[in-house]
Parts: structure tokens; C-alpha cells; sequence
């Protein structure tokens, strides 16, 4: 069915770009350009500064990183790796509804491409950084159903060169410990136990060497970099004045794009040059489980405020005053219900299926739904309150909607065959 | 970019201008007279809102009375008694001309006499935190951080005539953006202001009268705790810093108050991104806020809510602010 649809789709784009003749329908006034241009990759900044992980730029942190990101031994059944649900070929996605490994996760994988530049990871913000991130999918039981004196255990094992001379000494001490216990302090009923019986200064030299693995990982996360896609390649040949017929949109992406910054309002939330202010909004998306609502940003609050990983806590870099976005965190508001971080559109075309639990499969069924949204599932059981809605019916022409879905696949990135950062490390 | 040197030539140049106005010149009067002026225009603006309102009043009775009048004569056979109703309710009629125009009259006066008691009242404010307030112009946003998000300004729907008051010329044409761009035109259509139509003669100074008249206030932008680098702007998408500066409407600063913040975008869902908050009292009615951060452009309503200090222990809905400070930005 779906390539039917396809071979559908290259015909309507073939008869509509008519002999293969394309020139520039639109006019671009230096304003235009001017605005185009802060969107295109090119002028990408670097990612967000880390002042909780001092070794986020670090490369000998990011090669460690690289080794670990996809390490399948780092799992309860040796096969669960990052990359088991975060593949390169498929832009660091899986292509999954819903992510499968040890279990079935709760959400869809997104891209861990974009993260770099986001204060909030995972659907609903609920970690504040990508090294804290980096330690939920270890313990989780449908992940890598590991636990961390099983991390740290494995660091001594095979890492404890690199390691300790990007990081520091790990303390003999705990050796024996992490190869005999199985323990952290959010397992089963027995994990959790074996946990308390640690002394406070065991448990702190284990937390060290988790917390140090998340910072590697996400040191490695930095180095991912993506190359111009076709609506970079225009944009940047506007602003130099050298359009050609290779690096020029069709008409319907330039159509598709001047929907997307204009009527279509999709720029007010996904801008900038990864497609994303990175906050949370609700654009009511179908609640895929209507016994258990997704209450998103909402139930992230307690969960930062509880959190053992943040910025503020012993195993940061940071000076607690500088922890900007947990000290100022909003932890109230009827926003928050249902809400989900805006997702990047890079690569958008190449990441299906779409929204937290992959609801849609396609991007027309996800254009159809912006254009004739439904309101967000509310019950009055489960809410706190009634959630909000942040978007309006767009009522789109077929033609319109065809153009948006056009332009979305011109934000795909080739990918570098040359660029070791995606490839498994060679060992 | 050429743009964005001018304009900050522009600005540097205005704020020299103005520190040597300030070096050079005493004080012309002593802030409590501002202060009483202030007051004596506050009162006299209430007064004419007071009897713009009650020609309102008046004018309904007699709108009541005229129709009352009609409905009569229409039901009147005799012929005499009837004209003398319509006569009535002509008589009526120019009353009720006379009670409108009064009313509308009243109100265009009181507005002329708040303006001038704002006016006062910032002169007085400034004289009065003379160290602290380094920038009266109303808040922009600083144009190189839109490299970011991209939002689109030259279309927005911000009329010039929004009340600029108490920066100088230069400041205020930094602080439009019409302004900078209007040459410059976009052929993209850029949906504009996000849906927001902000009123022609909304009120964006930096310093506002409280809503129940207790307080005047001034706020601020300040990127660090270093005020020389204050600047009018705020930086989207990032969290910064600000000083919120009160008075009484006598003119004593205002000190040991808890301040609770609120925002939020008129004909949007949403609020602010952070909670921002006052961690510090930096002197007497000079409060340092930390944690704000906007993630939009348009039109912001920021309130500063003021409690009590003796009342922390009260549960959050027994509390009643004292009063609220309300200040407009169109960023
Ligand atoms: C079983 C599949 C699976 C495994 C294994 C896995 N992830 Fe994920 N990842 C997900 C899912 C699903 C989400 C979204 C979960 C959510 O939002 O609740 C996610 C979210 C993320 C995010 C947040 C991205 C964003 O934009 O918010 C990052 C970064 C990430 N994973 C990195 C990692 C790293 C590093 C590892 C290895 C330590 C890892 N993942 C292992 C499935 C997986
Ligand atoms: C109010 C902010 C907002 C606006 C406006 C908006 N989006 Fe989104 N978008 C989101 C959020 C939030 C999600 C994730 C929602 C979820 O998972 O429930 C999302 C998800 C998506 C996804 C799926 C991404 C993925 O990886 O699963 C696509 C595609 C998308 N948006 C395209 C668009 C287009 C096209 C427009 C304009 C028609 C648009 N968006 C307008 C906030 C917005």
C-alpha cells in the first residue's frame, strides 16, 4: 500500500514540475533571504553550552561515548544497545511506533540528532540534560534492563583505561561490589534493597561512574552533525545569488514552504534551523491510551523535582546558581497538561511513524490532522485540568497539503558515508 | 547587519547624551514636589473619571426616561397629550447629547491628566533611584538573538502610536520596529503578532501606575549583575535578568515586599516558559529578577503581583495581592 502510494506521489510531482524545466516561480526580497537564511544549517550554532557536564566538548569523552552509544553488552540479554533503537541508517530513530527491546517503551524513539541543542530530553522534558537522559534507558526494564552497579562493573571491565584518564581514578574499593550486587535504587523490590545496604560513600563512588558514563554518551551526542539538506542547499544558494536548476525547490517546496512560515503558522513553534523552539505545546494529538492519559510536561515537573541526575544535584559541574532552567523551572500552569516538546523536522520525511507514541504513520495523516485538528482528549478523572490547545484548523486546499508534505521532504539530510561519528566504532 | 550598527550608534550616542544631561544638570526640583505633582494630576484624572462615568450614568437614566416617553406617545390617543410626550422625549434627547459628550469630554481630559501624572511620577521616580535606573526606554527584543528563532517583524501589526513614553526620540525609534524595517519589505507572508491584535493605543512604558494606585514602578532589562550592561532588550529563547524598581505614590521606596510574577501572551494559551522570580532586594524598592525568559514575539502582559510580607504564612488562596503592577511589552 505504501509504495503505491508512492509511485502515486512521483507521478503527481513529475507531471506537476512538468518537463523537468524549474525556475523560481516566487520573488525573494532581501528580507525574505535575510529571514530564510535563519533557518538554514549553515547558520546552526554550535549546541548548547553544558555547565553541568564539563566534559560535553571533551573528545577523548566523546570516542568513549562513541564505544558505549553502541555497546549491546551494556544489557540485561547482551543485545540492547542506544543504537538497538536510535540507528544511524535511520537518522537515529528505529521507525517504530512504539520502541521495542528487553519490552515495548511507552513512547516512539525520537532523533537523538537535534538533542544537543534542547535544555529538556525525551518527550515530555522530564530530564534536563543529555547526560542525565543518557541514564533512564539503563535501568529501565523494557530498555537495557541494566542497573548501574552493572554499568559501573562493566567500566571497570572494558573501559577503566580510557575512562579514568578522561575522568578520574575509580575507587578499588567498589570493584567487588559492582561485580557481585545488582543494585539501584529504582529496580525491583530486591535491587532497591541490596541498594540501601550500600554505604552512602559506595553508593555515591557507583553514582559517579553512571553519572560519567551519561556524560560520555552525551559528549558523543554532540559530535553528531548533519549534513545540508535541499532546502539548505537553496536557501544558501539565494543568499549567495548562485541558484541553479539543481539546488533550486520546485515549485510546490517553495509553495509547501511559504505555507509552512506563513498561513500554516507551523514556524511559530517549529523554528530556527532544526524546525524546533524546543517547548512544550499540545496540539492534540489522539491520546493513544484513553485507561492512562499521557499527561506529558505535566508529570515531568515531579519527575525533574525528584530527580537524583539534574544539574543541581552533587554529580553536576555546575555551581547550583547556574542552573538557570531547573531554578526557574515553571511548575505550575494548565499548559503543562498534555504538553510535548516540539519535535525537530529534520529529516522528518525519513522518520516515520510520528507524534510520542507514533500515532500517525504518514506526514499526510499528520498534515490532515493540523488541518482539521481534534481537540485534545480530556477526562476529567484523569486531568488535572482541561488541557489546553494550541493550534487552529488550517483549512488547506489538497493541492496545499501536498505542497507542505513537499517541502518537509526537502529538510532531509543526506547521509555522509565518510562520517565515522555514525558509523558503529571500528574497535 | 549595517542596520543593527546604526542603530546601536544610534543608541550609545542617545545614552551619552543623557548621562551628560544627568552629570551636568541638578535636579530642577526635589522629587517630592514631582511626586506631588504626580499626585495632584492622579487626583484630578480619578475626578474626571469619576464624572466621565457618572454623565454615563446620567446619560442611561435619560436614554431610559426618552423611551419611556416614546412608548407612551405611541400609545396616547389623545393628540395634545401626545405631542407634549414627543416633545419631551426631544427634550430628553438633547440632554442626553449634552450628558455624552460631557462624559466623553471627561474621559479624554482624565487620560490627558493621567499621561501627565505618569509623566510626574517617572521624573519623580527617576530623581529618586537616580543610581539605579540606567534605561527608561520600553523593552524590544534584541534583534541579533531573532537569528534563532526566526519570526518575521516587519509585518507585525504594532501601531506607531503606542504610548513610547519617557524614552528619548532615539530610544524610541530603536524600540520600533516598524521603524527599522519598513524598507525592507518581506514578500513571504509571515503570519504576524501570532494571532494577537494588540490595541493602537496600547500602553508599553517602562514605567506604569499600579492597578489600585498604590505603586508606581519602572522595570529593566540586565543581562548580568553588572549594570553597564544593561540594555532595553531582552534576548529571546534565553533566561535573563531584570530590576523592578518601586515607589509608594508618595514617593518612599517600596522595601520588604513579596513579589509574585506572572505572564502571559493576550489571545494565546500560554504563559511564560519559566517561573521567574525576585531573589533579591538590591536596596530599598530595588528588586533583582532572575529566571525570565521569553520563547515568543508579540504582545506580553507582565504582572508583578505585591504581597505582604507579614502574610507568608496565609495558604497561597487565602492571599490577596495588595496590589499589581501590569506592564505591557510588545517584544
Ligand atoms: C528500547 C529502545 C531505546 C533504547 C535502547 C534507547 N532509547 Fe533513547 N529513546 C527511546 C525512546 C522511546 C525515547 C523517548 C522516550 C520518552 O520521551 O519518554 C528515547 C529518547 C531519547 C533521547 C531524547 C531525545 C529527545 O529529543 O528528547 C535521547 C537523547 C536518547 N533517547 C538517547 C539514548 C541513549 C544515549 C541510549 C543508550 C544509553 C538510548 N537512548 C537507548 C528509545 C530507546
Ligand atoms: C503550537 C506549536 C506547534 C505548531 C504551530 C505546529 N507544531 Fe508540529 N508539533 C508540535 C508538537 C508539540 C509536536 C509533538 C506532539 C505530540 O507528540 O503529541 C509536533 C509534531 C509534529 C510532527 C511529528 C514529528 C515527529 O517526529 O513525530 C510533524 C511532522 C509536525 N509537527 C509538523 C508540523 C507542521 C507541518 C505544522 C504546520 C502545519 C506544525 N507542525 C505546527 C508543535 C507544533
Amino acid at each position: 500500500m505504501r509504495k503505491v502510494l508512492y509511485i502515486i506521489g512521483s507521478i503527481a510531482y513529475a507531471s506537476l514540475i512538468g518537463c523537468g524545466e524549474q525556475k523560481v516561480e516566487h520573488d525573494y526580497s532581501n528580507a525574505d533571504i535575510q529571514f530564510l537564511s535563519n533557518l538554514s544549517l549553515t547558520n546552526l550554532s554550535a549546541p548548547l553550552e553544558s555547565e553541568s557536564n564539563q566534559y560535553s566538548d571533551s573528545l577523548a569523552a566523546a570516542k568513549m561515548g562513541h564505544r558505549l552509544f553502541f555497546d549491546s553488552d551494556l544489557s540485561s540479554n547482551g543485545s540492547v544497545s542506544c543504537a538497538t533503537c536510535h540507528q544511524p541508517a535511520k537518522y537515529f530513530t528505529d521507525g517504530l511506533k512504539r520502541s521495542v527491546a528487553i519490552g515495548m517503551v511507552k513512547r516512539n524513539a525520537p532523533s537523538v540528532l537535534p538533542s544537543a541543542w534542547s535544555h529538556w530530553q525525551f518527550w515530555d522534558g522530564r530530564k534536563d540534560s543529555l547526560w542525565s537522559q543518557a541514564l533512564g534507558p539503563f535501568e529501565d526494564p523494557s530498555e537495557h534492563n541494566f542497573s548501574r552497579t552493572k554499568v559501573a562493573n562493566h567500566i571497570i571491565k572494558n573501559y577503566r583505561e580510557p575512562y579514568e584518564e578522561t575522568f578520574t581514578v575509580i575507587p578499588e574499593s567498589i570493584y567487588s561490589i559492582v561485580q557481585e550486587i545488582d543494585a539501584t535504587p529504582l529496580g525491583t523490590t530486591r535491587q532497591k534493597s541490596l541498594w540501601r545496604k550500600l554505604l552512602p560513600e559506595q553508593q555515591k563512588a557507583i553514582n559517579q561512574v553512571f553519572a560519567n558514563v551519561g556524560k560520555a554518551l552525551m559528549a558523543y551526542q554532540r559530535q553528531l552533525k548533519m549534513q545540508p539538506a535541499k532546502f539548505d542547499g537553496f536557501v544558501d544558494a539565494l543568499s549567495t545569488n548562485s541558484l541553479t536548476s539543481s539546488n533550486v525547490l520546485s515549485n510546490s517546496e517553495q509553495n509547501g514552504m511559504r505555507l509552512f512560515l506563513g498561513r500554516a503558522n507551523c514556524v511559530s513553534c517549529h523554528n530556527g534551523p532544526l524546525f524546533s523552539n524546543f517547548e512544550f505545546h499540545n496540539i492534540g494529538a489522539p491520546e493513544s491510551d484513553k485507561q492512562q492519559v499521557d499527561l506529558g510536561r505535566f508529570s515531568a515537573i515531579s519527575a525533574l523535582v525528584n530527580d537524583e541526575f539534574t544539574c543541581l544535584s552533587e554529580y553536576s559541574d555546575a555551581e547550583p546558581e547556574n542552573c538557570m532552567e531547573m531554578r526557574f523551572l515553571k511548575k505550575k500552569g494548565p499548559e503543562l497538561v498534555g504538553a510535548f516538546k516540539t519535535p525537530s523536522l529534520r529529516n522528518i520525511g525519513k522518520t516515520a511513524p510520528y507524534m510520542q507514541t507514533g500515532q500517525f504513520d504518514t506526514l499526510e495523516q499528520v498534515i490532515s490532522h493540523y488541518d482539521m485538528p481534534t481537540p485534545p482528549y480530556y477526562n476529567r478523572l484523569q486531568h488535572p485540568s482541561r488541557p489546553h490547545f494550541d493550534i487552529l484548523p488550517l483549512k488547506l486546499s489538497e493541492q496545499e497539503k501536498a505542497d507542505l508534505i513537499s517541502f518537509l521532504q526537502t529538510l532531509t539530510s543526506p547521509i555522509d558515508s565518510d562520517d565515522l561519528w555514525w558509523q558503529a566504532p571500528l574497535e | 547587519m549595517f542596520y543593527y550598527h546604526k542603530k546601536y550608534l544610534l543608541i550609545m550616542v542617545a545614552l551619552a547624551a543623557l548621562a551628560a544631561f544627568y552629570a551636568n544638570s541638578e535636579p530642577l526640583v526635589a522629587n517630592n514636589k514631582n511626586f506631588e505633582t504626580a499626585n495632584r494630576f492622579l487626583q484630578q484624572a480619578n475626578n474626571d473619571e469619576k464624572k466621565a462615568r457618572q454623565s454615563l450614568v446620567d446619560a442611561n437614566s435619560v436614554r431610559q426616561a426618552i423611551s419611556k416617553a416614546r412608548v407612551e406617545a405611541r400609545r396616547e390617543k389623545q393628540s395634545d397629550v401626545k405631542v407634549e410626550l414627543l416633545k419631551k422625549a426631544e427634550r430628553l434627547a438633547n440632554e442626553l447629547e449634552a450628558h455624552q459628550k460631557n462624559g466623553a469630554d471627561y474621559r479624554v481630559q482624565g487620560q490627558s491628566k493621567m499621561q501627565l501624572a505618569a509623566d510626574s511620577f517617572s521624573v519623580g521616580l527617576i530623581e529618586l533611584f537616580e543610581k539605579w535606573i540606567v534605561n527608561r526606554a520600553p523593552l524590544t527584543m534584541d534583534p541579533e538573538t531573532l537569528d534563532y528563532i526566526s519570526h518575521n517583524t516587519a509585518v507585525r501589526s504594532v501601531h506607531p502610536t503606542m504610548l513610547n513614553k519617557m524614552g528619548t526620540a532615539e530610544e524610541q525609534q530603536s524600540g520600533n520596529k516598524n521603524s527599522i524595517q519598513k524598507d525592507n519589505v518581506m514578500t513571504l507572508r509571515i503570519a504576524s503578532l501570532m494571532g494577537q491584535s494588540a490595541p493602537a493605543d496600547l500602553n508599553i512604558s517602562a514605567f506604569r501606575l499600579s492597578n489600585q494606585q498604590g505603586y508606581f514602578a519602572h522595570i529593566e532589562v540586565h543581562n548580568s549583575t553588572e549594570q553597564k550592561n544593561n540594555v532595553s532588550q531582552v534576548p529571546l529563547n534565553n533566561i535573563h535578568q531584570w530590576r523592578l524598581i518601586i515607589s509608594d505614590v508618595k514617593g518612599a521606596p517600596v522595601s520588604g515586599k513579596n513579589i509574585k510574577i506572572v505572564g502571559h501572551m493576550p489571545g494565546h494559551v500560554h504563559g511564560l516558559p519559566t517561573q521567574p522570580q525576585v531573589t533579591k532586594e538590591l536596596a530599598p524598592g530595588v528588586f533583582l529578577v532572575e529566571g525570565v525568559k521569553f520563547q515568543m514575539q508579540g504582545w506580553w502582559v507582565i504582572q508583578f503581583e505585591i504581597y505582604d510580607d507579614n502574610n507568608v504564612s496565609k495558604s497561597e488562596q487565602e492571599l490577596a495581592p495588595l496590589d499589581i503592577l501590569t506592564f505591557n511589552l510588545i517584544l
